[in-house]
């Protein structure tokens, strides 16, 4: 067992040092092709001594262009601190996203399983098949639009409203007053995160529930589950009990890829619902926005690299621990892996 | 007993009947029984019209929109779209059917009929495109490796492992934006999508193929000196066909919805109008009133995706190699 992690773990850096190789290659010495000047290529030229910087904090810098009547000013601000402030929003949307999800898909797969071809079947399942086909930021569109907009009901963007608190997100007014009033400042961002959380699981749930229910079915017809029926075992503990430790073994081999999913719809649901997130960050620091020079012409401004380069970074690093973890569930739920290792 | 072999026959009866088709009758070409079996599914020929009415609108995109250039640089379409526009109702009949000019900047022509029709142009060009390529060089990777084993499929098995260790839509993005070349118009962005997309299908090919190397008739065409290409590609691979029809639909619904994603964060298609670009440019608008902006986009996405999956279901039903009475 204990081998097992090691191997799985020595896997991971594996993979983990392979995959920032390209993204330093492709990213980080590409700006050294493209010929314009970035701050973090004089810091880094070397792989080792990027990926040295970045395990001691230095995660790269965002630019922000102004232009001035004599010039450009570039103006260069560190990407953790940025991060790091941005992260107890996606927390906060990500995690309650994550456990409804799974409920919800849970529940879902079981009932339509139990009782399959009926009425409630050939309606989650058609709910589920039309929720799949829509793009992931669909879905968080038009609940803006019918819930927010057009109903006032809830909130439709943002994180709270600047009267509520009186401070801009990050400043250290607004982290003196979540120190101070926490309860009420959770009850004005859970009001807000009602929409996304919903968009977001709403997105993600149809996936998970489609793939118990088939598994669920096949668990359903074995051999097995007709014997415990014969037995006498009460239905219900057929189910959970009986079949659905059986079913679990699918889904746990997609957890490692539901999570890098999660994240990635995540980041597009925070972009939709502007809040101040990590997902925000990363997905407009990917725009070129057209910039308008003192001179009149119209200037295509360059994506910002840096935080580009930083989010890929977590966000791979987040992938490679959930894959980890799943073979380490994976391998304690079916004792079969652990003997294969032997 | 004779009640027990009656009964026996009244449960065959039964499931032949539920199916829908009748037993044997003169009609035994091969495309007569897929036909029979296809017939059953009508939902499968409401998606048939689904597509085929958006295919008629990209084609006659130009005609249903008269007096649009829709290939606007998409740079500057972003700018002039974040303007402040109080929606009124008297806007709906021509922001749906009309051209709207957003200001002088830069004589922006854009209704939401422009950007269906238009927009279907392009997601169902790269989305059909990319998924014959994808399923095409799928098929020879997965035929090759399947067929031969040996050292090319343990390759073989490692490449596919990684591409599909990560979703399809993170990798697509993280090329796309690491990329040292702009990748931007459709033919590039059709190109990277078969690239990065062929994997599922070869890997369910070469599972296929190994099954099949095992079969009589495998043996029988070796034991004839037909060559191993040839036994590859015209004995073994036709039997294949029908078992990758699923994943082939479900790899072109996948490439839409993923080319509308990209295009709503500003890396996909960049030189013409889109269904995601569509979404992104009404986002100011859609806040503040005009719902139309992205329904119709919205609801032009969804309704090919379902019809696109439920052919593919109707083609996988009928496509059964079972074997099981017609």
């Amino acid at each position: 067992m204990v081998r097992f992690i090691l191997q799985r773990t020595l896997l991971a850096i594996a993979s983990f040092i392979g995959v920032t190789l390209l993204i330093w290659y492709f990213g980080v010495s590409g700006l050294v092709k493209g010929g314009t000047f970035h701050p973090d290529f004089q810091a880094h030229s070397s792989y080792i001594a990027w990926i040295i910087d970045f395990l001691h904090g230095d995660w790269g810098s965002l630019q922000v262009q102004h232009f001035m009547r004599n010039g450009l000013v570039l103006t260069v601000v560190p990407v953790l601190p940025i991060i790091q402030s941005f992260a107890l929003t996606t927390l906060l949307l990500l995690i309650p996203a994550f456990i409804l999800q799974e409920v919800l898909a849970f529940t879902s797969g079981v009932l339509t399983a139990v009782r399959p071809r009926s009425i409630f079947d050939n309606l989650v399942t058609g709910i589920s098949f039309t929720l799949m086909a829509a793009p992931s930021f669909l879905v968080g569109l038009i609940a803006i639009e019918y819930l927010a907009i057009l109903n006032h009901w809830l909130p439709g963007y943002g994180l709270y409203d600047y009267q509520e608190i009186g401070a801009i997100y990050g400043s250290p007014q607004f982290w003196a007053f979540v120190h101070q009033h926490t309860l009420q400042a959770f009850a004005i961002f859970g009001r807000h995160m009602l929409l996304p959380i919903l968009a977001l699981t709403i997105t993600t749930f149809p996936p998970d529930s489609q793939l118990i229910r088939v598994s669920m079915l096949e668990v359903l017809s074995q051999d097995y589950i007709r014997a415990a029926r014969a037995h006498g075992v009460p239905q219900r503990r057929i189910i959970w009990q009986h079949a659905l430790r059986n079913a679990l073994l699918p889904i746990l081999t997609q957890l490692g890829t539901q999570v890098p999913r999660l994240i990635f719809t995540g980041a597009l649901i925070e972009f939709v619902f502007n809040l101040p997130g990590i997902g925000t960050f990363f997905c407009t620091s990917i725009f070129s926005i057209p910039q308008e020079t003192p001179t009149g012409s119209i200037v295509q401004t360059p994506r910002q690299i840096g935080p580009v380069i930083a989010c890929m970074m977590l966000f791979v690093i987040l992938t490679i621990l959930a894959s980890l973890l799943t073979d380490i569930t994976y391998s304690v739920v079916d004792p079969r892996v652990r003997e294969g290792e032997r | 007993m004779a009640a027990f072999f009656s009964s026996l026959d009244e449960i065959i009866e039964k499931e032949d009947a539920s199916e829908g088709v009748n037993l044997p009758s003169r009609d035994l070409t091969q495309f007569g029984i897929f036909w029979r079996r296809f017939r059953t599914h009508p939902a499968a020929f409401l998606a048939l019209g689904v597509l085929v009415l958006f295919a008629l609108m990209a084609i006659f995109a130009p005609q249903i929109t008269p007096g649009v250039t829709p290939n606007t640089d998409f740079f500057l379409r972003i700018n002039a779209s974040f303007q402040p526009h109080a929606p009124s109702l008297d806007d709906f009949p021509n922001r749906i059917f009309g051209n709207v000019a957003y200001d002088d900047f830069d004589r922006l022509r854009r209704s939401v009929l422009t950007e269906v029709t238009f927009g279907a142009r392009v997601s169902l060009t790269v989305s059909f495109g990319a998924g014959v390529l994808a399923a095409g060089i799928g098929i020879i990777f997965g035929t090759l490796s399947g067929y031969f084993g040996g050292w090319l499929d343990a390759l073989f098995m490692r490449l596919t492992d990684i591409f599909l260790a990560i979703p399809f839509l993170p990798l697509v993005a993280t090329i796309v934006i690491l990329a040292p070349v702009q990748i931007g118009s459709v033919q590039s962005i059709t190109l990277l999508f078969a690239l990065v997309g062929w994997p599922s299908i070869a890997r369910l090919v070469r599972a296929n193929f190994l099954l099949l190397r095992e079969q009589a008739f495998t043996e029988a065409a070796r034991a004839q000196g037909v060559g191993s290409l040839r036994i590859a590609f015209r004995h073994l691979l036709p039997n294949v066909l029908p078992t990758i029809m699923t994943a082939f639909t479900s790899t072109i619904a996948l490439f839409l919805v993923t080319e509308a994603t990209l295009d709503f964060l500003t890396i996909g298609v960049t030189t013409q109008m889109t269904w995601g670009n569509a979404f992104y440019t009404s986002y100011a608008d859609v806040v503040s009133g005009s719902w139309w902006a992205i329904l119709f986009p919205g609801l032009a996405i969804v309704l090919t995706v379902l019809a696109v999956n439920t052919v593919g279901e109707a083609l996988r039903d009928a496509l059964d190699v079972r074997g099981h009475a017609l």
